[in-house]
C-alpha cells in the first residue's frame, strides 16, 4: 500500500511540476480586438431604445401611416365638400368656402356662383 | 478587503477610468478591456481548460462589467472585481457545458519533445481536475493552472484563506486517489 501511495505521490508531483513549468497563456491581440468589437456591439445594442433601430424606422413609419389611414378614412378627412359640377357653358364667377364649428364639429360650406 | 490583484483597493486612476466608461466613453472602455483582458482570460482558461470557451467567457465578462460597472463600490480593486466576474462566468460556463475541453498551450521550442511531454502531462492533470466538483475544482484550477496565490483565490471566490487551503488539500488528495 505504501509503495502504491509513493508512486501516486510521485506521479502527482510530476503532473503539478509540468503545470507549474507551463507558460501562462495570453490572449492574442487579434482575438482581443474581435472580442472587444463584439462586446462594444452588444453594449451599443443594449443602449439603443428598445424595439427601435435605424432599420426599424421605415417599418414604424409605415405602421403609423396605416393606423392613421384606418382611423381617418372611415370618418372622412375634414375639408370642404367638392365643388358642384358646373354645366359646360357655365363659368365660376365667385366661390367662397366657409368653415364653421357646430357643436364641436367642423362643418365646411362651399358656395359657388356660376355665370 | 484588500485588493491583492490591484495595487490599491481604490486608485484614483481606476475610479477615473470607471467614471469615463460610465459616461459612455468607448475609448475608456477599450482601455479598461485591454488592461484587464489577460487577467480574465488566464482565470477563465484555468477554470474551463479551453481556449475557445475562455474567449466566450472573456466576452461575457466584459459585457457584464459594462452593465454592472455602476455597482462597483471601490471596496475591492477594479481588477479584483472584474476577474471575480470572470471566474464566476467561467464556473457558469463549465456548469452549462458539463465538460472541460482540454487544449494545453504548446509553447515554441527548439526541441519540441520536452514541451510535448509536458503538454501531455498537463492535459492529463486537467482531465483529472475536471472530475473534481465545486469549489475544490475551481481552487485547484486557479492555484495550479493560473499560479494564483491563496490570498488572491480567497478574494476572488469570496471565501477565507483557510478555506482555500482546506479545499486545495482535499482536491490534491482526490487527485492522488485517481492516479
Amino acid at each position: 500500500v505504501s509503495e502504491n501511495d509513493d508512486r501516486r505521490e510521485r506521479e502527482l508531483a510530476r503532473l503539478l511540476d509540468a503545470a507549474a513549468a507551463e507558460s501562462r497563456p495570453a490572449l492574442s491581440d487579434e482575438d482581443a480586438e474581435q472580442i472587444l468589437a463584439r462586446v462594444q456591439a452588444r453594449v451599443r445594442a443594449a443602449a439603443a431604445p428598445e424595439g427601435w433601430s435605424w432599420t426599424a424606422w421605415p417599418v414604424g413609419l409605415g405602421l403609423a401611416a396605416t393606423v392613421l389611414a384606418a382611423v381617418l378614412v372611415p370618418q372622412g378627412i375634414p375639408g370642404p365638400p367638392p365643388r358642384p359640377t358646373a354645366a359646360p357653358h357655365e363659368r365660376v364667377a365667385r366661390e367662397t368656402v366657409l368653415r364653421l364649428e357646430v357643436d364641436g364639429r367642423t362643418v365646411f360650406i362651399r358656395a359657388v356662383a356660376y355665370e | 478587503m484588500d485588493g491583492v490583484l490591484g495595487v490599491r483597493p481604490l486608485s484614483s486612476d481606476e475610479r477615473g477610468l470607471a467614471d469615463r466608461v460610465l459616461a459612455g466613453d468607448e475609448e475608456a472602455f477599450a482601455t479598461l478591456f485591454h488592461r484587464y483582458r489577460n487577467d480574465v482570460y488566464r482565470a477563465a482558461r484555468a477554470v474551463t481548460g479551453s481556449h475557445e470557451d475562455s474567449l466566450d467567457v472573456v466576452q461575457e465578462t466584459f459585457v457584464k462589467v459594462h452593465r454592472r460597472l455602476s455597482t462597483w463600490s471601490g471596496e475591492a480593486a477594479l481588477r479584483t472585481w472584474i476577474v471575480r466576474i470572470g471566474v464566476r462566468t467561467a464556473i457558469d460556463a463549465t456548469r452549462k457545458t458539463r465538460r472541460h475541453r482540454v487544449d494545453p498551450a504548446v509553447e515554441p521550442s527548439h526541441d519540441p519533445r520536452p514541451t510535448l511531454e509536458r503538454a501531455a502531462l498537463v492535459a492529463r492533470l486537467r482531465e483529472l481536475a475536471a472530475r473534481l466538483r465545486g469549489t475544490q475544482a475551481v481552487v485547484l484550477s486557479l492555484r495550479v493552472f493560473d499560479d494564483r496565490p491563496t490570498r488572491e483565490i480567497a478574494e476572488l471566490l469570496d471565501i477565507t484563506e483557510a478555506n482555500v487551503r482546506v479545499q486545495l488539500s482535499k482536491a490534491l488528495r482526490r487527485l492522488k486517489e485517481m492516479l
